[in-house]
């Protein structure tokens, strides 16, 4: 079987280009932090993805 | 995870320094199966207990739950004695292994000091050297990080189901809810999914951060209904841990139940055992009686059986009698004493004169000589009366006394059998102590009613669960709603929005992936299961599925549930195959990078079991090493796994005088002279 992450993230481009880079990024971090610093990361994260959304439009 | 050499410093059987080098797949032409062949005693076990020690540090194994602490050391003690008293020795135990291209050394010590009779022993320190592809190289000595990397690449609770006791395998199969769950959490890790559900954890955490912050900064109806959301989330997931906590209390009381069950049933058997014993003896009782009357009639009949014995000379007598009475004889013609009284009167009763020397005298003379004195006469007919009545019941007797000496011999007989039987019996019941059948009942009725109340609160939680998320979902319409009714899409909402997306794009994604793993691993379990087992169990089990928490189950020929019916020989195929389909499903690109490391391997197997393990298993995993005793591997068993080619290393335990084993290695083709030639294995 090829790497369960890998196939993960093939099925979240199904998504939002925003879903898939918050999910995927919160799928990277799990793998070697705990959940509660995940959540603390990808604070920033999704900051960053809606303020790059606004300035895109 | 190939394992590539193990070397041991004076632990346990094994002074000085010794090594065993595996054979495998990638490295050796071919060749990946080790055999590590010793008696009993020699240090097989030792070399497993190596094993879990280098990589997890495990001082015990599971099999030393009733040991003591302080009977168990894994310095050897041979050599504690001949250092000096104050001196430590030094064990240590070395494994080389691959994993995902890197090469790693692990290295874990343990210190041991003779204080008097103790030994003291003390960990020392572990190091693990890591080779990377690309040649870079790296040291680690902190215990915690390397035991963390050992368990990125065989998760400590899953351990057993690679490196394991074939005796012992089964129990795999026959977890407790616990211990199923602890599996559970290692065969995610095995297969990656943890990571997923720590993504999806973590997601709801930011999506709830964000959303305590939108509620602070929100005032009148939207503030309500982020309030409101805010509390069906925290009910939501109350009711998902309490309907976790549920299904746990729910399997725990199944398992009471079960365990319950399996007492009552032990003390059915038993109590059919003590009432057929109760039987037994009863009869036993009545026999005794039986004979003890039979006894009393033979003594009763002593005097008149005897006669039995006299049948000839008494027979003989009457015929005797009975001739001279036929004959005349007896009684005489003339009485003896009239006899007497002619010839001393010299007249006859005719009144002529008897004179001596004339004719008549001779006559008389001859008469006297027939007759027999009267009281002898008397006496013999009085004897022929007798014995001609005494006669008549001779044959009845005799009958009559041989049925009787028959049927005590049969009863002895029975008495006997019913003694043997009794004994049978006592031994099956053996020291099992019976217990209180009717308080277990009353438990297990009490269990039952717990799991009835248990199922009623689940079904209740579930269908309030239902109902939070439809208003959830009414929530999160009317909370957009006001939104675009009062312009408050900002920033903020924006990335609690986002998050929530994310965080349910993973969870369906975990739920689909979970559904088509557990679906890939019955398939392969079931398709290597077929490889295994013997024809019989091809006929009668069908599929091994597995269950919601990665424990298995395998269905018979009606797809019901049969796995609380097969034997533990069938367990282990069971396990084995699901074991080769777990590191199917966790190996990357198909490659099986795990090892098959089997302490007891056929211990409990028919010899269709041995000999498709011997065939199959070498197909499909790329690692086999077997630690096995003389009447397990025997030269049938060696010349069917000569014959797959894939048969790398022989190493032979031998034991020293002193206790300790030496680890001697031999070519494939000399193994067969310390192989036995066993014809029929009593299973």
């Amino acid at each position: 079987m090829p790497d369960i992450n890998e196939l993960i993230i093939t099925r979240l481009k199904r998504y939002e280009p925003e879903v898939f880079e918050l999910a995927s990024k919160a799928l990277s971090l799990a793998e070697h932090l705990t959940e509660k610093s995940v959540a603390e990361q990808l604070e920033a994260v999704v900051r960053d993805l809606i303020r790059e959304k606004g300035n895109q439009k | 995870m190939i394992l590539r050499k193990l070397r041991m410093k004076n632990f346990r059987q094994f002074q000085g320094t010794q090594e065993l080098v595996f054979a495998s797949d990638d490295r050796d032409d071919g060749k990946k199966i080790t055999v590590v062949f010793g008696d009993n005693g020699r240090g097989k076990t030792g070399i497993f207990r190596a094993m879990m020690f280098c990589l997890y540090g495990d001082h015990r194994l599971s099999q030393d739950a009733h040991v003591e602490e302080k009977e168990l050391h894994l310095v050897n003690s041979t050599e504690l004695l001949d250092s000096a008293s104050d001196k430590p020795v030094e064990c240590f135990v070395e494994l080389e292994f691959s994993h995902g291209g890197s090469d790693f050394n692990l290295n874990r010590a343990m210190l041991g000091i003779l204080d008097g009779v103790d030994i003291i022993e003390e960990r020392g320190p572990v190091h693990l050297f890591q080779r990377t592809p690309e040649g870079n190289t790296k040291t680690t000595e902190d215990p915690t990080e390397i035991n963390r990397i050992i368990n990125s690449i065989l998760d400590h609770r899953v351990r057993e189901y690679f490196l394991f006791d074939g005796e012992k395998i089964e129990r795999l199969t026959r977890a407790s809810s616990e211990q199923r769950k602890e599996i559970s959490v290692g065969l995610r890790n095995l297969l990656d999914i943890d990571t997923l559900e720590k993504a999806i954890k973590a997601t709801a955490l930011l999506q709830k951060r964000l959303d305590t912050e939108i509620e602070r900064k929100s005032t009148g109806e939207y503030a309500k209904i982020l309030s409101k959301l805010k509390e069906n989330s925290e009910r939501r997931q109350q009711i998902r841990e309490a309907l976790e906590d549920l299904t746990c209390e729910v399997e725990l009381a199944v398992e009471e139940k079960r365990k319950v069950d399996k007492e009552l049933d032990t003390i059915r058997e038993i109590s059919d055992l003590l009432e057929k014993r109760t039987e037994l003896e009863s009869r036993e009782n009545e026999l005794d009686e039986a004979l003890n009357a039979m006894l009393s009639e033979i003594r009763s009949r002593t005097a008149k059986v005897s006669l039995v014995l006299m049948t000839n000379t008494i027979n003989q007598v009457f015929k005797h009698i009975d001739q001279r009475k036929q004959k005349g004889e007896i009684p005489s013609e003339i009485r003896r004493d009239l006899i007497d009284k002619i010839i001393s009167e010299a007249r006859c009763i005719c009144d002529r004169e008897v004179i001596e020397g004339t004719e008549p005298y001779d006559a008389i003379i001859e008469w006297k000589n027939r007759a027999s004195e009267v009281l002898i006469e008397d006496f013999m007919l009085e004897l022929w009366r007798l014995l001609s009545g005494v006669r008549n019941h001779f044959e009845d007797t005799a009958i009559g006394a041989e049925t009787l000496l028959q049927r005590y011999a049969i009863t002895k007989n029975d008495i006997e059998q019913t003694r043997l039987a009794i004994k049978a019996v006592s031994d099956e019941i053996g020291s099992s102590e019976r217990k209180d059948a009717g308080k277990l009942d009353e438990i297990r009725g009490k269990i039952a009613k717990k799991i009835i109340k248990l199922e009623a609160d689940r079904l209740n939680y579930k269908e309030e669960l239902q109902i939070l998320e439809q208003e959830h979902e009414k929530l999160v319409l009317q909370r957009k709603e006001k939104e675009r009714e009062e312009g408050l899409k900002t920033e903020l909402t924006e990335r609690a929005s986002l998050a929530a997306e994310s965080h349910s794009a993973l969870r369906a994604i975990h739920s689909e992936f979970t559904e088509q793993i557990k679906d890939l691993i019955g398939k392969s379990a079931t398709k290597y299961f077929g490889q295994l087992i013997d024809e019989q169990g091809k006929g009668a089990l069908r599929r091994i599925v597995v269950n919601e928490d990665y424990s298995v189950q395998i269905l018979d020929r009606w797809n019901k549930p049969f796995l609380a019916n097969i034997s533990a020989g069938q367990r282990q195929i069971m396990s084995i195959s699901f074991i080769a389909a777990l590191a199917k499903a966790a190996a990357p690109e198909e490659v099986f990078e795990m090892p098959f490391f089997m302490d007891s391997p056929f211990g409990r197997l028919s010899n269709e079991h041995r000999r498709n393990l011997i065939l199959n298993v070498p197909k499909f995993a790329n690692q086999w090493i077997l630690l096995a005793t003389d009447t397990e591997f025997r030269r049938q068993e060696a010349r069917l796994m000569k014959k797959t080619e894939k048969w790398g290393n022989f190493y032979f335990l031998k034991g020293e005088s002193s206790g300790c084993t030496n680890i001697e290695q031999c070519a494939i083709k000399d193994a067969f002279a310390y192989l036995k030639d066993h014809e029929v294995i009593t299973k």
